[in-house]
């Protein structure tokens, strides 16, 4: 069941909205009849807008009418708690005299008939309308301004299941879902401190999407939190559809390849983030929470590194760094040796190579470009493949990638070796977003390899070093704990030292509150 | 202020260390070689050694002026017409220094690497690069020497391991045996190739976060950096010899050539010189921001990223009309250049040390 | 002559990149001395690319130094 989510700062973004100025402000009549022609009009009579018109107080004397979407509210709720509290709980009460006949007849109402939780105030036509197609109940009177919103809100929803994007072996396996209500509900779950603040904005003139921001009071950079605001109020979009939205318009620089805010569907991953002083920010209906600012380091950590003994996870994290070298200039080193540096491969696997390249009738870096276009085209086609057809033409793929292009002389099986191990190490990237980047960062790379060699390659790799020293998300360099090389970071970049050795917070995200525990006793007792 | 950007101490100390081997690791064993013979590392001690005094000098006069850049300071202290007269000729220093860095790379790549390429290609890559590092500003620039500097320190620890099983102890011998003189010559080589050219710093130095450990910060850099150079060109002598070093132009990479683990890496020069080709980087990034963010101090601007771009055109006229061959180039560099980088290095700061010192003991009257 | 062509188009191109802003922001000084530094630069590179004959600056550098060089290298002899 969903509770009616309004904070006090849910203020409406009135010049933008697409209902007229005169709506926004116009506090809801007394007239009942007009009140519901109005309302039926300005939602053009859409059938699933429910009205119903009932009678309250001994006499029944007052008129009142509920609205409701079909589909998003809790209709038993609203028959349990709102219907039956109003119609026949108060019979005979004194309840039913003061309505009657009583002044502050919407008091009453508010404060001791209606048996639901949230009940909030509606003033004017423009909270109506957001309350009741968010999939509130709103409860109208006869000859008073004001109405009810009661959040009886309900709705069909995907249950909190494994994440799709990021599966680990060894930890939580809940994931976010597209209500933001459960979302937050997850993340709260995982940290229980009461400095753990939530704030609420409606981002969207069209789709009025909520969108939160979660953050750790005193632990969280005050600066970030601010900054966060900021961005996000001066978003101005029809619509918000999903958390990718929210990135690219907050987001540091447009410009790059390389993405500077982190997003995952996995509660214990933003949990963690909150812990080191990020802020969180979820959209509404999408599982995808955003987190800021990021380091070029995070996207090489990955949940599990924690839930793991510490050596293991220090080894893996190193080969995921390997790894990120290899599927980045993995293919270019093979072109640019093979092309230009011959001298450098013994001389046995030499002339193997030059062997298989008898036969293949294109320069090397033609025959790269094929079989990488080739993959990456079979990389995308995987994603939206039926299940059913997928193993199939897997096979065929590598079949065809592989083998059968070797065989017809179209590609050397060295290139073919080369580019898949290049395509396998992209993968190990724990976030998605970054092996885009990288598969994106490895053409130019590519072309620089064929053209001048190791030199050329040198020259984009600088280039490649400067770009990402360039970067700074929410005001934090992204290379942070390489360059600026802070010490005490390097527990967590290419090590992941044991838990007692962590002690501080990444100094430059969080710049408080900095000391995470009192250095511990090792297990161990000293003989 | 031009430059909003703030440097580390230690991202400072790192920039000394990959200017000072810059170039110096390509050259200048040939050079030493051909100048004291076997003694060229005990050359090289001695000049770094004066390199070391030259940085006292440098952080004085920094000291002196603290929060301002050379050209800033050389208006204050020699007056607006000779300050700018002085700043001019440093500019000039700092183009000029940027030009025989390019020039030296480019060479390399025409005779040993990659000959095919036209040098004009090989100069237009770097200057993309270095105008690039300079559009970002002084942080980032800072920040990629932080980024390539493990990496550099590895490839120096695996570079003189592979060597170690090639020495030739006897190529040593015999030690002193022409006296001092030889030694004098290779050391004002072996200072003017590095640390006698970190007068460009002087334009980096007040943007550093923590003035008043510059000193240590400074020294440690040009440290790091001579020792490695002293280590090439004891190593050069020890595997290639006397007559291998001085007749080779790029001895460094000749012995890289030499370096064979177990049949299965060699010829990995190629790799060895990549390091280089950073190194190289930095020091042309550095000398070529000295003239950028000295000319728009000159000329009063609000913003010097500005003029990267036209002066990186300016900069390739000069690379390529600074030497109609590599000839005349080495015997400018052998004869002359030194006395060049005194000049500026040497000279310049002691005069303004001691104007200021005579116009601070004139005005106590 | 295609050399001379793609001279200028690299000097239009880095007018493009830069000019816009400066002119946005009225920083007609920096304007001033941009265009002053590209036109040495156009101008030069042009000149090398027709063959003319520009003579190193190194040739004053010896012409300056020569002197003392002589000096001290014939006391290290």
């Amino acid at each position: 069941m969903e509770h009616n989510n309004k904070t006090n700062g849910d203020t409406q973004e009135d010049s933008h909205n697409t209902v007229s100025k005169s709506d926004a402000e116009e506090p809801i009549s007394a007239n009942l009849q007009q009140n519901i022609d109005k309302v039926k009009q300005a939602l053009g009579n859409s059938n699933d807008i429910i009205l119903r018109e009932i009678r309250i107080g001994k006499i029944g004397n007052l008129k009142a009418a509920i609205f409701y979407t079909d589909g998003l509210t809790g209709t038993q709720a609203l028959a349990d708690y709102v219907m039956e509290s109003l119609l026949m709980d108060m019979k005979n009460t004194e309840l039913d005299q003061m309505i009657s006949f009583g002044q502050d007849v919407l008091n009453v109402l508010k404060e001791r008939a209606l048996t639901f939780g949230g009940v909030t105030e509606v003033l004017n036509y423009e909270m109506l309308y957001t309350s009741l197609l968010s999939g509130d109940a709103i409860l109208l009177f006869e000859g008073h301004c004001k109405g009810f919103s009661i959040g009886v809100r309900l709705w069909n929803q995907r249950s909190v299941t494994e994440p799709a994007t990021e599966t680990i072996v060894r930890g939580p396996r809940e994931s976010f879902t597209e209500s933001i209500r459960t979302n937050t509900a997850l993340i709260r779950r995982k940290i229980k401190d009461r400095n753990l603040w939530l704030e609420t904005r409606t981002i969207g003139r069209v789709t009025k999407t909520d969108v939160s921001i979660m953050y750790i009071h005193g632990i969280a950079n005050d600066n970030t939190v601010e900054e966060v605001r900021k961005r996000l109020d001066r978003i101005d979009i029809d619509g918000i559809l999903e958390s990718g939205y929210i990135e690219e318009l907050i987001q540091d620089e447009t410009f790059t390849p390389f993405p500077t805010i982190y997003n995952t569907e996995r509660p214990d991953v933003v949990a963690a983030d909150l812990l080191e002083g990020r802020v969180a920010i979820l959209v509404d209906g999408t599982p995808f929470v955003l987190t800021a600012p990021t380091t070029f380091i995070q996207f090489f950590q990955a949940a599990e590194d924690y839930y793991q003994r510490a050596d293991v996870s220090s080894l893996l994290r190193a080969l995921r760094f390997f790894s990120f070298f290899i599927s980045l200039v993995g293919t270019s080193l093979y072109i640019a040796i093979t092309t230009f540096h011959q001298e450098m491969l013994p001389t046995a696997l030499l002339i193997n190579l030059a062997a298989q390249r008898e036969g293949v009738p294109f320069p090397a870096i033609i025959e790269a470009l094929m079989m990488e276009t080739a993959l990456e085209i079979l990389r995308e086609a995987s994603i939206r493949m039926p299940r059913a057809v997928g193993q199939a033409v897997s096979i065929l793929g590598t079949l065809v990638i592989g083998t059968a292009a070797v065989e017809a002389g179209i590609a050397s099986a060295a290139m073919v070796i080369v580019i898949s191990i290049t395509a396998i190490s992209s993968f190990i990237f724990p976030a998605p977003n970054m092996s885009i980047s990288v598969r994106l960062i490895r053409f130019p790379i590519l072309i620089l390899a064929a053209s001048f060699g190791l030199f050329g390659m040198i020259i984009g790799f600088i280039a490649l070093v400067l770009h990402l020293c360039s970067l700074r998300s929410f005001g934090v360099p992204y290379t942070s704990s390489l360059a600026p090389f802070i010490l005490e970071d390097q527990k967590d970049t290419i090590f992941r030292l044991p838990r007692r050795r962590m002690k501080t917070r990444p100094r430059l995200i969080s710049q408080k509150d900095v000391t995470r525990n009192q250095p511990s006793p090792a297990p161990k007792p000293r003989i | 202020m031009l430059e909003n950007g703030k440097i580390s101490l230690r991202q400072f100390a790192i920039l000394v260390t990959l200017f000072t081997v810059g170039d110096a690791i390509l050259v200048l064993p040939s050079v030493m070689a051909s100048q004291a013979k076997e003694d060229a590392w005990i050359a090289a001690i001695v000049g770094e050694g004066f390199g070391l005094l030259v940085i006292f000098l440098f952080t004085a006069v920094a000291r002196l002026n603290p929060g301002m850049t050379l050209v800033e300071y050389n208006k204050k202290i020699l007056g607006t017409t000779l300050g700018t007269l002085l700043s001019l000729l440093f500019l000039v220093y700092f183009l000029t220094c940027a030009a025989a860095n390019i020039r030296e790379i480019g060479d390399f790549m025409a005779t040993q690497s990659m000959p095919e390429t036209p040098n004009q290609a090989i100069y237009i890559m770097f200057l993309f690069v270095v105008v690039m590092g300079i559009r970002r500003g002084l942080e980032v620039i800072a920040r990629a020497g932080e980024m390539f500097f493990p990496g550099f320190i590895l490839f120096v620890i695996l570079f003189i391991l592979f060597l170690l099983p090639q020495i030739h102890p006897e190529n040593i011998q015999p030690v002193l045996a022409e006296g001092m003189k030889p030694i004098l010559k290779g050391a004002m080589a072996s200072s003017t190739y590095s640390s006698v050219q970190l007068v460009a710093f002087l334009m980096i130095i007040p943007y550093v976060n923590q003035p008043k450990h510059i000193l240590k910060s400074f020294m440690s850099g040009t440290f790091l950096g001579s020792i490695f150079l002293i280590l090439l060109i004891l190593l050069t002598i020890l595997v290639l010899g006397v007559d291998g070093t001085a007749n080779n132009t790029y001895p460094s990479y000749a012995l890289a050539k030499k370096i064979n683990i177990g049949k299965f890496l060699e010829r990995i020069e190629a790799i060895l010189a990549l390091m280089w080709f950073v190194t190289i980087f930095f020091k042309i990034t550095i000398f070529f921001y000295s003239f950028i963010l000295g000319l728009s101090q000159l000329l009063n601007l609000k913003e010097y990223k500005v003029l990267a771009l036209p002066s990186a055109m300016l900069l390739m006229v000069f690379t390529i009309v600074l030497a109609p061959n590599t000839t005349f180039y080495h015997n400018v560099i052998t004869w002359y250049w030194p006395f060049f980088d005194g000049t500026f290095n040497v000279l310049f700061p002691l005069l303004l040390l001691s104007v200021y010192g005579l116009r601070k003991m004139v005005f106590k009257q | 002559m295609w050399a001379v062509a793609g001279i200028l188009a690299i000097a239009i191109v880095i007018i493009l990149i830069e000019v816009p802003r400066l002119l946005q922001r009225k920083m007609h000084k920096e304007l001033w001395v941009f265009f002053t530094l590209l036109a040495a630069g156009t101008g030069l590179s042009i000149a090398l690319e027709l063959h003319w004959n520009i003579p190193s600056p190194l040739y004053l550098m010896i012409a300056i130094y020569k002197p003392i060089s002589t000096l001290i290298y014939g006391l290290l002899k």
